[in-house]
């Protein structure tokens, strides 16, 4: 304020322009002039004189630039004979013409679209038409979420909502096989341009053949008919049910779709969110024909499989029952962020994961992507010296996950460890760019080839296994290359008491690595090097039908096998060294008592 | 209040048309169509609006500067990169962060300028160092560092710096010479700015060891290996750095090669009809987990515990933590922090001296401590005399409740006396188990006596029979 005051008893001319045009008085001339023409205009655009806004406010709202140029033209209109030639006064005078809304309507329209009053032709509705379905295909092509969203928004709010929901569930239980139920219908919220949908029921269970429709109901309701589904499916199994059943409700999940993607076969979905997972994933029906093989379960692709970009879970515990009567245990992910979910990879694209953090039978385990081969040594190092050649890509880890998880069923020394708990590392690597270590490589993969030999002993191989590989046997970029390191703690084991079946195992070798395994108070180290075909995760959907239980165990016996005969040598050098102390002391003691003799 | 000679004239109106009649070119039109929506009429300017002009081009760029700092800022640094030599940018651009953080020393390894990916700043291949002794020592190396910036922070004293993520750090956190002062002087005065705020940090990917008070390369003090996979944190103040740092949404990641994770709590029940309002009051539980770890690491063999020789230590716990309501206010003044602590593989020997708390006073007398040990050492018989592998004592459980405002400055837990607030609910929870123990003992051996006894008796009995 006081410089204000300061400019202007300077002399200069401070009230900025805003304020003149309050300040300035309008004369009498001014303001009747003005009326007439306000009055003029509002009967050339047909309106009653009631409705026009009181005189004092529409001068205060004058604006000459925007106002005045309405005032004008209609004043041009009213002075200046009204021209046909001019489609622009036609329009006007056929706007001054009509009296009610919707001829008016209709005549805007019209201009906008054809600028004259004709009837359309056949070239103009084919034009609307193409226009009509190439926009819609922009807009579903552009923005498959909003063009969803926006149809679900509308026929959510317009038709009821019932039906809404029954249509979706029912489109969803056909397409996957499993019940799906929302709640409260649906309700997309659009967050982050995701169609959310809030409290769902996802289930899986054997079901009559008349039953296959969606429900559609409250969550409480599906989680209680789940409860109770188990007694009923006893009397009348139609569905026998060999396969991984569940009862899931989720919280929220948030999806986002992509026609592109749908269109080149690989499943609309495009990003995926789920929130607050809890439920029960029931394994116990399943069961094997005793030659039957896991390989044979694998997913055979085929287009629509879905190819998810971006996956993220987020507070999910479920309680997992594995068959042959394994304990119930919980299974829970605190946080899991994938860039690729693939139903073809599916084990891989979680092995490869960006994080994930959870718990198994409540050891904590965690996968995450590094850029380092070694956390700490390299402080000193410095993080650029990489001696091996290898890239480390990422990290799986499990503490002390109690070791039934792993042999229960399984052949090898694995199997014959009956208590005690297991730390694993697996390093899942490719190797470096720049300065490829062929040899180290080659070698790598020439003794995986041994093991193959071995493993192919065991497992036929399947019937459709194509003939014609290991001709590209140089191109790494085919190749699974894991660094394991496994920590048996506190482990005890038994001798295997039916012994006729053991594939790779030499017989002669398993009484000394039990021996071995039970005279380690404290835990056992096991490294080795796992290397796999990438073919081998084609489709695979668990730890085992990509064969990579099978690896580990071999391994695993290998590295057991190497101990023992370690410990073999060692003990005998002891035994000579013992015996021969033994000798001198004695012979020690001889001459003494010669002495004293 | 005089009026300005400059009203307008009847005429005004109808210049404008005139004008544009008369112009020619779409220059001229354009000329006339601007100076009309700007000062109405069609003279030169005069100082006034050139400076009304001038004032609103600057506010803008103000206006600018607040609302999209970050935004601002890497197209500055857009700009600098194609004017400049790009070593000199990446030298000007450490200076001038150094500046605004003036206890940091950062330098651009490879003078690479940042890029702008995801509306985030980033730099890549940085070096962090502390410039000044004030005893805590940095020497970081992180392959990306990405920032947002906030003006409208800077303005209140709360730091320029708004978002922060952190991929692949490694370094050396030394705190070997870092003296604690008798004043009660905490680490968080190594601040210049105590408001400093972060409205989000993310940490992927990184190691770093933390050398200990007093730490030297002869004394068998262990550093701390920490490495973070993953580390979302939304809400960081270094005035209240502990406190939000059991908020964390979720931590994961390894201290001396043993697995930690802190996270939400999950409950079993499904997510039916807000079954999250009825199962407790507390808007969220942060649950920390730890698998065992050797006791000296988490400091339990301290004066504290000073009969502790060696084992393991397996902690879970439960933080609860006021929430802010939406009015600002705190929903509760208290931390409550519920433990599960399970030892494995202790070692015990008497202690010369009776544990203290770390100001001193006595934790348990001698005499107590006497059931204790002896407790755990039978314990260890038992297991031993069972042939078990592995040695696991009963889990303590106990809770502690903190006021909130302790925790006021506090940045590392020992600074807190959570430490001394812990060990004292340990001994309680011990002598508990020591006592229900020996209940359990003496019922053995009275059952030992009277069966013993009973077949004297029948001995006897018989005896005088025969």
């Amino acid at each position: 304020m006081f410089a204000f005051r300061s400019i202007r008893s300077q002399g200069i001319k401070f009230p900025p322009i805003w304020k003149r045009k309050f300040s300035s008085p309008l004369n009498q001339a001014q303001i009747s002039r003005i009326c007439l023409n306000q009055s003029l205009y509002y009967k050339t655009r047909n309106y009653t004189t009631h409705h026009k806004k009181p005189i004092k406010d529409s001068i205060d709202t004058i604006e000459p630039n925007t106002k005045s140029k309405e005032l004008l033209e209609s004043n041009q209109i009213r002075s200046t004979p009204p021209a046909i030639s001019t489609p622009k006064s036609r329009k006007d005078e056929l706007l001054a013409k009509t009296n009610n809304f919707s001829q008016r309507l209709y005549i805007r329209l019209k201009w906008i679209l054809k600028r004259s009053m004709r009837p359309f032709n056949v070239d103009d509705f084919s034009a609307f038409f193409s226009w009509l379905v190439m926009g819609n295909l922009i807009l579903i092509l552009l923005g498959t979420t909003t063009f969803a969203s926006l149809i679900i928004y509308l026929m959510n709010t317009v038709f009821a909502q019932e039906l809404v929901a029954q249509t979706l569930g029912n489109f969803i239980t056909k397409n996957t096989g499993m019940t799906v139920i929302f709640e409260s219908a649906i309700v997309p919220g659009w967050r982050d341009g995701k169609i959310s949908f809030n409290k769902c029921f996802v289930s899986k269970r054997p079901k009559n053949g008349n039953k296959n429709k969606f429900e559609k109901g409250s969550q409480a309701d599906a989680i209680a008919k789940a409860a109770s589904k188990n007694e009923v499916e006893d009397q009348e199994p139609i569905d026998d049910g060999n396969y991984t059943q569940f009862d899931l409700t989720i919280d929220q999940v948030n999806i986002s779709l992509s026609v592109s993607k749908f269109v080149n076969g690989r499943g609309i979905l495009d990003e995926v969110e789920v929130n607050g997972m809890r439920g029960i994933v029931d394994r116990t029906h399943v069961h094997w024909d005793p030659d039957d093989d896991a390989r044979n379960y694998k997913n055979i692709h085929k287009p629509g499989d879905f190819e998810i970009d971006n996956f993220k879970m987020n507070d999910v515990l479920f309680t997992l029952a594995q068959p042959n009567g394994f304990r119930p245990f919980n299974v829970s992910i605190y946080n899991c962020d994938l860039p690729v979910l693939r139903k073809n990879w599916l084990f891989y694209d979680f092995l490869n994961a960006n994080n994930i953090s959870g718990a198994y039978d409540d050891s904590l385990f965690t996968i995450h992507k590094r850029q380092r081969i070694n956390d700490f040594n390299n402080l000193e190092k410095g993080p650029d010296s990489n001696d091996l050649g290898w890239k480390r890509v990422t990290r799986c880890r499990v503490d002390a996950l109690n070791v039934d998880h792993l042999n229960t069923g399984l052949e090898g020394p694995f199997g014959w460890i009956t208590s005690g708990d297991v730390d694993m590392i697996g390093d899942i690597m490719v190797p470096e760019d720049q300065q490829v270590n062929m040899t180290e490589i080659v070698s790598t993969i020439a003794d995986s080839f041994a093991r193959e030999a071995r493993r192919a002993k065991i497992l036929k191989p399947k019937k459709n296994e194509d003939d014609h590989e290991d001709d590209d046997s140089n191109d790494f970029s085919k190749y699974f290359i894991m660094d394991l390191q496994i920590k048996l703690n506190n482990v005890k084991a038994a001798v295997p008491i039916f012994t006729n079946d053991l594939s790779y195992v030499n017989n002669a070798l398993i009484r000394p690595i039990v021996g071995y395994i039970n005279s380690r108070k404290t835990y056992i180290p096991i490294n080795c090097r796992i290397v796999k075909k990438l073919k081998d995760f084609d489709g695979s959907w668990t730890v085992y039908d990509s064969l990579l239980m099978d690896d580990m165990s071999i391994e695993v016996y290998d590295a057991f096998a190497n101990y023992v005969a370690n410990e073999e040598v060692r003990t005998l050098r002891m035994k000579r060294v013992g015996f021969w102390t033994l000798q001198v002391i004695f012979q020690a003691l001889l001459m003494s008592l010669g002495a004293i003799a | 209040m005089i009026p300005p000679k400059k009203s307008i004239t009847p005429n005004n109106i109808l210049t404008k048309e005139v004008l544009l009649s008369q112009a020619t070119s779409s220059w001229e039109r354009f000329v006339i169509k601007s100076k009309w929506f700007l000062i109405k009429g069609y003279r030169p300017f005069n100082i006034d609006e050139i400076s009304a002009f001038f004032s609103w081009f600057i506010l803008s760029h103000i206006l600018w500067i607040i609302l999209g700092t970050t935004t601002f800022f890497s197209l500055l640094f857009y700009g600098l990169n194609s004017l400049f030599a790009k070593e000199l940018v990446g030298k000007v651009m450490g200076k001038f962060i150094t500046y605004l953080n003036p206890s940091f020393e950062i330098k651009f390894k490879d003078a690479v300028v940042p890029e702008w990916e995801d509306g985030m700043i980033d730099f890549k291949k940085v070096i962090i160092k502390t410039v000044d002794d004030s005893g805590l020592k940095l020497d970081l190396k992180l392959d990306h560092l990405k920032l947002t910036l906030s003006f409208n922070k800077w303005y209140n004293q709360k730091g320029i710096i708004d978002k922060v993520e952190i991929h692949g750090m490694t370094g050396i956190i030394d705190r070997s010479d870092y003296l604690e002062g008798d004043d009660g002087k905490n680490e968080i005065d190594w601040f210049n700015n105590e408001d400093y705020e972060l409205s989000g940090l993310k940490i992927v990917d990184s190691f770093f060891k933390v050398l200990p008070k007093g730490f030297t390369s002869e004394n068998n003090i262990k550093p701390l290996e920490f490495a973070i996979y993953s580390c979302e944190i939304p809400k960081i103040r270094i005035k209240w750095l502990l406190a939000d740092f059991f908020n964390a949404s979720s931590i994961t990641g390894s201290v001396n090669d043993s697995l930690f994770a802190i996270h939400k709590r999950q409950h079993k029940y499904a997510y039916v009809s807000d079954i999250e309002d009825d199962l407790n009051p507390w808007k969220r539980i942060t649950r920390i987990r730890l698998d065992p770890l050797d006791v000296d690491v988490l400091g339990l063999t301290s004066s504290q515990f000073n009969w502790i020789v060696d084992g393991k230590a397996d902690i879970t716990c439960d933080i609860m933590s006021p929430v802010e309501e939406d009015d600002g206010s705190l929903s509760s003044n208290y931390i409550v922090i519920d433990f599960k602590i399970q030892f494995n593989d202790l070692k015990a020997k008497y202690p010369i001296e009776e544990p203290m708390t770390s100001n001193g006073e006595k934790l348990i007398s001698l005499k107590d401590l006497k059931p204790i040990i002896s407790y755990v050492n039978n314990k260890r018989l038992e297991s031993f005399e069972k042939m078990e592998t592995n040695f696991e004592l009963p889990s303590l459980n106990f809770r502690i409740v903190k006021k909130i405002n302790e925790l006021e400055k506090i940045s590392t837990l020992s600074e807190s006396n959570f430490l001394d607030l812990i060990s004292n609910e340990i001994y309680i929870d011990w002598l508990k188990h020591v006592h229900e123990y020996e209940i359990e003992q003496r019922n053995k051996r009275i059952a030992q006596w009277s069966k013993s006894f009973a077949s004297q008796l029948l001995v006897v009995g018989i005896g005088a029979m025969v």
